[in-house]
């Protein structure tokens, strides 16, 4: 399932992050939201989510949502 | 004295800048990384027998080269001569900030890791075992709360204590890995840090025959984890990460409420956080400009009434000529001293824009807007910048370096100059008020015009120079944080001491230009023979379609392209002679003079501190006695149309270099004056449209 699937509020943990090569994927890694993280989303606001993982709140569109599996 | 290099570095919003304020105080000094727009803040600290130097880092997340912001720090730690590496870490979020500390640790140098906001992980039932931790990776640990100044002194000490002893970090990374920094050493006859051993892994060296056994090593490495090198190394670290937190934090209990949850819950909300969003930045631009306006005008009364003559009578008893007495009044008072009773609105305006950054709204704000930027193929967090630029253009292009994508980055840029700074509002809020019936309707409708011209400008190069998809929107969300008064006074002091410093020289130099031009040749009678009746007559022609045609009027845009509130001053200057009949030397009583400032001084002040209880904007409400004198010469030189042509002149058109210097900066010296010349046309074309439609309309 990718993240942007998940319904409001459900924790769910990060199955696997692409490994290709797109900036914002790894900015994302290094901010935290890593395979075996669990992460929770908050809200949708337009293209955004805002999606909380342990100990950081962040704000990803849905393009890169797309793009990170969980189950 | 000896001198220990430190380089200070950590994740955003860590209270890196909080803490770096309070370690240096004053001596903080404000500058950017070559060739980038990337802001760097250095100190030289005396303490006990060193000299410390603490250069600061951008906030990043990761060495990993993603933006001009790691890349500089990246530079920084592997060419400079750093003695110790200085690392501030969240925390209650320990080991998200470890990952960037693992590659710290990888430069081998002494190492400090500072644990900042340590009460609020005490609340949350997060311990550290320091000396644990200390212990496992050979390095100092600090405590603090940089907030509220707890720790700070052992910063220092412990800086020193990392120096003295040479602590070299212990990280060690599993077998297989270590196995290959090994043969790499080998391989080269030298000893290498892991930094270096993680870098020729993944580039090489450049040598074509090093390079085919290094490859050797790497294909092993990745038959072995069925991994690319990449990430094999980037799993290290997050497992390195990890397995330091796992071994030295404790918790104990998870808090239930967070007073982030509750306030996002309507400050991020859809409809409730757009409405709270215009309301902050209604009070911002509320109190920004009513608090500073009584200061203003005690700063204009106190120039004029005291200063002034203080000046003229000091130099009669001293028997100067009369020129130099003109000279002091009209170039120094008149230029300079008009221009610093602005910095009550800069400071306000800077002190304000810094407690939005540093409480964490900002970001709320970009994530915000993005809904209706998304819309116009904008990217939220441009909405940030050019928020700044109705408080100053120059800062709000070197905020820009928030923004990774390097196409939304150039659009912003192109997009800020038409945002309308307070040197613009002086401008218009003097021509409003003397031409028109509803000043504020005027203003307004300015405000507006440069907003839409700013869009239409992004829109169109959407459409022909940046065609593309919409960037990506990536961003962390701060916990809210009340900065501390100190921090936020420092931080607002640097940008107001580059205004006064800018008013001390390129406007004090304009300033005698001005003067001079308008007092040369030597021996004219009237200012119609000077210099600068030349000039502005030979100007008249290009801007008398736009209803402009006093050569004071149009002498006095050149001055203004050094900042556009020298437009009024010059002007002043100019017209000064036509009125200076009027104004006679009164004898001053020095010591009654000064009680009187003094009592207008604290009328102003508690003025400023009330207006902050009433809603409405009060600045807006020009007085009609202000500048009375040149408000009767200038009606005699333009009509409301004229005015108003020279106003949209002003707006549009980039007339300041401090703007123009900067872009030249980012965008390259072709681009920046492309810009400027496609402001000064649009700006005619408008002018022009709005003057001759008005004609036609009255």
């Amino acid at each position: 399932m990718k993240i942007l699937e998940v319904p409001e509020n459900k924790e769910v943990t990060v199955k696997k992050i692409p490994k290709i090569d797109n900036p914002f994927l790894k900015k994302i890694e290094a901010m935290g939201l890593k395979k075996g993280e669990k992460v929770k989303i908050l809200s949708k606001l337009g293209r955004n989510l805002v999606i909380s993982v342990e100990g950081r709140k962040m704000v990803i569109d849905e393009e890169l949502a797309k793009e990170i599996e969980v189950e | 004295m000896r001198e220990i290099t430190v380089a200070l570095i950590g994740n955003p919003n860590v209270g890196k800048t909080t803490l770096l304020n309070l370690l240096a105080g004053t001596d903080l000094k404000v500058g950017n990384w070559p060739g980038v727009t990337v802001e760097k803040k250095e100190a030289t600290i005396k303490y006990k027998d060193y000299l410390i130097h603490i250069v600061d880092l951008p906030g990043i997340y990761t060495l990993e080269p993603l933006s001009e912001a790691e890349e500089v720090a990246i530079e920084f730690l592997e060419n400079e001569n750093i003695d110790v590496i200085l690392d501030v870490i969240d925390t209650q979020n320990f080991e998200k900030n470890f990952f960037l500390t693992t590659q710290l640790l990888e430069f081998e140098k002494p190492t400090v890791i500072v644990l900042n906001i340590y009460d609020e992980a005490e609340r949350k039932g997060i311990n550290v075992d320091i000396e644990s931790l200390e212990e496992i990776l050979n390095v100092k640990v600090v405590k603090t709360v940089a907030r509220k100044g707890i720790g700070i002194e052992k910063v220092l000490d412990a800086i020193i204590e990392a120096y003295e002893k040479n602590l070299t970090p212990s990280i060690r990374y599993e077998s297989k890995i270590e196995e290959a920094f090994s043969k790499l050493e080998k391989l080269l006859g030298k000893k290498l840090t892991k930094h270096q051993a993680i870098k020729i892994l993944l580039t090489g060296t450049g040598d074509k025959e090093l390079d085919k056994q290094i490859e050797k090593i790497r294909k092993e490495l990745e038959k072995f984890y069925g991994e690319k090198i990449e990430d094999i190394i980037k799993d290290e670290r997050f497992g390195f990460a990890h397995g330091v937190a796992k071994k030295i934090i404790k918790k104990e209990k998870e808090q239930k409420y967070d007073i982030t949850e509750i306030l996002d819950t309507f400050l991020l909300h859809k409809y409730i956080g757009l409405g709270l969003y215009i309301f902050i930045m209604f009070l911002l631009f509320k109190i920004a400009f009513d608090f500073s306006a009584p200061l203003m005008d005690w700063l204009d009364g106190f120039l004029i009434n005291f200063v002034s003559p203080l000046i003229v009578n000091t130099l009669q008893t001293l028997h100067a000529s009369q020129t130099l007495i003109n000279f002091f009044t009209e170039a120094v008072i008149g230029g300079v001293g008009f221009v610093l009773t602005f910095v009550p609105l800069i400071f306000v305006l800077f002190f304000l824009m810094t407690f939005l950054e540093m409480s964490g709204y900002l970001p709320r704000i970009a994530v915000l807007m993005d809904r209706f930027m998304e819309k116009l193929g904008l990217h939220g967090s441009m909405v940030i910048p050019l928020m700044l630029g109705f408080g100053c253009n120059v800062p709000a292009i070197m905020a820009t370096k928030a923004i990774e994508d390097k196409r939304d980055k150039f659009i912003v840029i192109m997009m800020i100059p038409f945002m309308s700074c307070p040197a613009r509002l002086i401008v218009f809020a003097f021509f409003a008020s003397v031409f028109f019936e509803n000043p504020v309707l005027i203003i307004m409708g300015l405000y507006l015009l440069g907003i839409v011209v700013g869009f239409i400008t992004a829109f169109f190069l959407k459409k022909t120079v940046f065609k593309g998809n919409l960037t990506h929107f990536a961003l962390e969300l701060p916990p809210y944080r009340i900065p501390t008064l100190k921090a936020l006074i420092s931080v607002t002091w640097i940008h107001t001491k580059g205004f006064i410093y800018r008013a001390g020289t390129i406007i004090f130099a304009i300033s005698i230009v001005v003067w001079g031009l308008l007092n040369l040749p030597l021996g004219i009678k009237d200012q119609s023979q000077s210099y600068a009746a030349k000039i502005g007559q030979t100007l008249v022609p290009i801007f008398e379609p736009l209803g402009i045609n006093d050569w004071r009027a149009t002498a006095s845009l050149i001055p203004a392209f050094l900042a556009r509130e020298i437009a009024l001053s010059s002007l002043g200057t100019m017209y000064y002679a036509e009125i200076k009949e009027e104004t006679q030397t009164v004898p001053l009583d020095i010591k009654e003079q000064l009680i009187d400032q003094t009592k207008n001084l604290f009328i102003s002040l508690k003025k400023a501190f009330l207006s902050i209880f009433s809603l409405k904007i009060k600045a807006f409400e020009i007085a009609k006695d202000e500048f009375e004198t040149l408000r009767k010469v200038i009606k005699n030189h333009f009509t409301p149309l004229s005015a108003l042509s020279y106003m949209i002149l002003l707006l549009i058109y980039t007339s300041c270099i401090a703007t123009v210097a900067v872009m030249m900066q980012e965008l390259g010296k072709k681009y920046a004056l492309l810009f400027l010349l496609y402001s000064f046309v649009l700006a005619w074309i408008i002018a022009f449209t709005v003057y001759n439609a008005g004609k036609i309309i009255m």
